[in-house]
């Protein structure tokens, strides 16, 4: 591997790049899909091959290839520095990276079981009696599930003397129970959040129990009472807050957006960078890190693919932003003079972009327990799991469901309702966050699959919290005749 | 292109033959695509991407198992075939696993392959930025977008004597204008890359950012609404996305009605519309192979008014008896003899809307979707375009939008802002579009 690296970089280097990398990945991954006690999809793949980045004249140019040979890296290599050659006739500011040690290392994911080493047999039967127990609940007309593991091993060298091999292992497992009957329809899923680990988060789960309440839940859900607009309080599960978080916060601190990269088609961001320091974000309780070290998470890995070493930043403190994410390209644009290691390719393929890190919700300081929260709550609505979302391309206006959705009332869990979302304004909801519940409580979830870039990228980050509580959110009814 | 028809053909022959006895699907996709990205008034990254995928599906009854590699030596080839083999043998019988294909005719569709646009170079990319870029500067404006071609080759071939193979490039370019407080969007789609028309692109997106600058406030609530071809095609795409019979029949659908039954035969929308898609359309030729190596032919969807066809699986069609309907690979909707200019004069007080933005389901039952308004919201008073609005939240459905159409200009091929798909539509007046809520974005 070092030796095909080596070739790529003296290549890109003799072809005139004065900065250049290369990342050689591999790509494994285990897909099984079944429905109703029925395996329709056992897919095992693989995709293996490797892309150049190299700086010439200050501008960027990328190649990738699938052909793991000498002559195609070499092909590639000088392809990525006509490339750059075509794209620096129309430079503005040149590229300049902020410095970054250069590392030898080797970094893999803290797994316990591989996945892939666990029989297909296994996994078919968790499948098989996972549907079987939701279909048992009278009401049930649909199970759906599938198990995800993917294994990634990447290889990255630069010409300023990196070489890090890193080896991941993602495990995804997703339960859904479909209910239907009176002219509805309801879903449910078990609740477990994909994460970066092994078998081991398979083998964690009760899956039966889990089967059998879902199930039931989801008839719960579609015997339950349509939501009514107005005004409540909402308590707001670590299932539901993730997605909440990395939409308005995590894709609103992007320094890629802020600067206007991202304009035709994510979109930029009311995060602009004379707010940095100064925008209050939110209440005094909000506090939000971003994190390439939490282990377990979907974004964790030992260095960026810019072969910056992980690290955790603030990027909200006590309500005021303090930090945007940033890359070795883009943290001069905010004078820092180092990256916080967001650069991320979803494939060797594809062009490294600032990406999300893992972003997460710190704890209340003091102690406060779900119930707690609840007992304190008069008229509110308790958010579990994630539903419709939805998200301006400035940040602004955003409108969230939840998976399940129960009434609060006088301190108490009551009703479900369905086909409920809430809409509000960024720094409005966040400035109405009044409680977070204690450490206890704390939960990493994550997003799977988040689109960005063009041509799209998918990527992957954890977002934890606790459940926390907003006062007097608007909320919208989502039900009706047609 | 990366590998020749024989060379392909030659290779899915080789590791069919090398099977004997068994039952296989296998294919191959090769891809090279260029692109080029800006924003700020320069370029921002740039690549050639050069990409391929080898697919073995093994077949055992009513047991299949898949696997795909990227790397065409022996080695590989057959351990892609042992993996699919050994899943075959593991997986539980599937009841609803139809066997493979027989040979298929597809229908005969317009050129997908264009040499000008498999040979597009990235200096020819940067040429047509430069001058999009050179406008913007002399407009004090900025400009952002993503300029892009592609050239793929697709193959498949299995046991029972099934193959197609397909030739086929793709151009896509987009550009977002950004004036002193407004912003406009423009895109399109080719196969020949001569038909993209990078300056006629962004001249709309530069109209649109400086007619939108210094929006007005306009509260939320219902209004008659002009959807730009743009926006309604995102509509649609959203709306035949939800079109599968099985959805329907199991009672999980708008499309439901109850004890197993579905609206295919009610009419469901205004008798104006009419929706088909045709891969031989010359205006958006498109794939005429779908799932499993059947033809796509031409399917009328929504025929004045009233539902024609719901998507089938080859499982669901013969459970119920009926021949299977693949999933569209274009969208053709029939329009009036109009233009938009027309639709606007007829307006009397109204909203016009370029470009939608973050659709989602909200609730499958009624097809409620939510989603934003983007780069250019303008208030019609009197038959004239008066001034920019904000932004705003929509929480509408697709059926409700076709049920309330009141007039549609003549159908022209546009690629959805949200979905990214094109389709050959009209623009649309739309009465009683619901914005449920103000988006302060620019």
């Amino acid at each position: 591997m070092k030796e095909l690296a080596e070739l790529a970089l003296d290549t890109a280097k003799f072809k005139g790049a004065s900065y250049a990398d290369i990342r050689l990945c591999r790509n494994r991954n285990q897909y099984i899909f079944g429905r109703d006690k029925r395996i329709e999809t056992t897919a095992d793949t693989e995709d293996a091959g490797f892309g150049i980045r190299a700086i010439v004249n200050g501008a960027w140019g990328f190649a990738s290839s699938f052909r793991l040979e000498k002559e195609e890296i070499q092909r590639i290599a000088a392809l990525a520095v006509e490339v750059a050659k075509a794209s620096s006739r129309l430079l503005k500011q040149p590229v300049e990276l902020v410095p970054e040690p250069a590392y030898q290392d080797h970094w893999q994911s803290p797994i316990q079981k591989n996945p892939f080493k666990i029989p297909m047999e296994k996994k078919i039967d968790l499948i098989l009696r996972i549907n079987e127990e939701m279909l048992k609940v009278d009401g049930i007309k649909v199970a759906t599930a599938f198990l995800n593991f993917n294994e990634i091993a990447k290889y990255f060298a630069s010409t300023e003397g990196s070489f890090i091999e890193q080896d991941l292992m993602f495990t995804y497992p997703n339960f859904t129970a479909v209910a239907v009957g009176a002219g509805d329809s309801q879903t449910r899923s078990i609740q477990v959040p994909p994460e970066q680990k092994g078998y081991e988060l398979i083998e964690s789960v009760d899956w039966i129990e889990k089967a059998r309440k879902t199930a039931e839940e989801a008839v719960q859900k579609l015997k339950s009472k349509e939501g009514t607009a107005g005004k409540k309080d909402l308590i707001l599960m670590p299932s539901h807050l993730c997605l909440t978080m990395h939409e308005s916060i995590g894709h609103a601190t992007e320094l890629d957006r802020a600067l206007g990269w991202e304009a035709d088609y994510a979109g930029t961001t009311f995060v602009t960078p004379d707010k940095l320091g100064t925008l209050k974000y939110g209440s005094p309780l909000l506090n939000i890190v971003g994190d390439k070290l939490l282990p377990g998470a979907l974004a964790t890995a030992g260095y960026d693919d810019d072969g910056v070493k992980a690290r955790r930043f603030f990027i909200i403190k006590d309500g005021i932003f303090v930090g945007y994410q940033t890359t070795r390209e883009l943290a001069r644009f905010v004078k820092e003079k180092e990256s916080k290691g967001c650069a991320y390719a979803d494939s060797w393929s594809s062009f490294p972009l600032q990406r999300m890190p893992n972003i997460w919700l710190k704890p209340g300081d003091k102690p406060l327990t779900l119930d707690q929260l609840i007992s304190d709550t008069k008229d509110g609505l308790l958010f579990d799991g994630t539903g419709s979302f939805s998200i301006d391309q400035q940040r602004y206006n955003f409108q969230f469901g939840g998976d399940a959705v129960w009434e609060i009332k006088d301190g108490k869990v009551g009703e479900m309702v369905k086909n409920v979302a809430y809409q509000s304004k960024t720094t409005d909801f966040w400035g109405s966050l009044d409680a977070v519940c204690s450490q206890e409580y704390w939960e990493n979830w994550g997003v799977f699959g988040c689109g960005k870039g063009e041509p799209g990228q998918s990527a992957r980050m954890g977002h934890g919290s606790a459940p926390a509580r907003f006062r007097r959110v608007n909320i919208i009814s989502g039900g009706g005749k047609l | 292109m990366i590998l020749e028809e024989k060379e392909i053909k030659s290779l899915l022959e080789g590791i069919i033959a090398e099977n004997p006895g068994k039952e296989m699907n296998v294919g191959l996709s090769a891809n090279e695509t260029g692109s080029t990205r800006f924003a700020n008034n320069a370029i921002t990254t740039n690549g050639v991407y050069s990409r391929l995928n080898l697919y073995v599906e093994v077949t055992k009854g009513k047991k299949r198992g898949i696997a795909a590699v990227n790397e065409l030596n022996k080695e590989k080839i057959r351990e892609a075939v042992s993996r699919a083999d050994a899943l075959a043998d593991v997986a539980p019988e599937n009841s609803e696993l139809m066997p493979s294909l027989g040979p298929q005719t597809y229908p005969k569709v317009p050129a997908l392959y264009f040499p000008g646009t498999a040979e597009f170079s990235p200096g020819q990319r940067a040429d047509a930025i430069i001058s999009v870029i050179e406008k913007a500067k002399e407009q004090n404006m900025t400009a952002a977008g993503f300029f892009e071609t592609s050239s793929s080759s697709g193959a498949g071939l299995n046991s029972k004597g099934l193959y197609y193979f397909l030739n086929s490039t793709r151009s896509y370019y987009s550009n977002t204008l950004k004036s002193e407080g407004g912003s406009g969007w423009a895109s399109a789609e080719a196969e020949d890359v001569s038909k993209i028309a990078a300056k006629e692109l962004s001249d709309r997106a530069m109209k649109k950012a400086l007619d939108s600058r210094s929006p007005k406030s306009l509260a939320p609530g219902k209004y008659t609404v002009i959807l730009e071809p743009a926006a309604a095609a995102d509509m649609v795409w959203f709306l035949l996305y939800n079109f599968t019979a099985r959805e329907a029949d199991e009672g999980r659908s708008f499309l439901s009605l109850d004890e197993g039954k579905n609206r295919l035969g009610e009419k469901l929308v205004s008798p104006k519309i009419t929706i088909y898609s045709d891969p031989a359309s010359p205006e958006n030729p498109a794939f005429p192979i779908g799932e499993d190596g059947l033809p796509v032919n031409k399917t009328v969807w929504i025929e004045k008014g009233a539902v024609k066809n719901l998507i089938y699986t080859r499982f669901w069609a013969e459970k119920k008896g009926r021949g299977p309907v693949p999933f569209p690979s274009n969208i053709i909707m029939e329009g009036e003899n109009q233009t938009l200019e027309n639709l606007i004069k007829s307006t009397k007080k109204g909203v016009l809307v370029s470009r939608l933005w973050y659709i989602r389901d909200l609730n499958p039952m009624i097809l409620l979707l939510t989603g934003l308004t983007r780069d250019g919201v303008f208030w019609i008073e009197n038959g004239k375009v008066s001034h920019p609005v904000n932004n705003f939240r929509f929480n509408e459905s697709p059926v409700n939008v076709l049920r309330n159409v009141e007039m549609m200009s003549r159908p022209g091929r546009v690629v959805g802002g949200e979905t990214g798909q094109s389709a050959v539509i009209p623009a649309l007046k739309v009465k009683g579009f619901n914005f449920s809520s103000v988006s302060d974005a620019v």
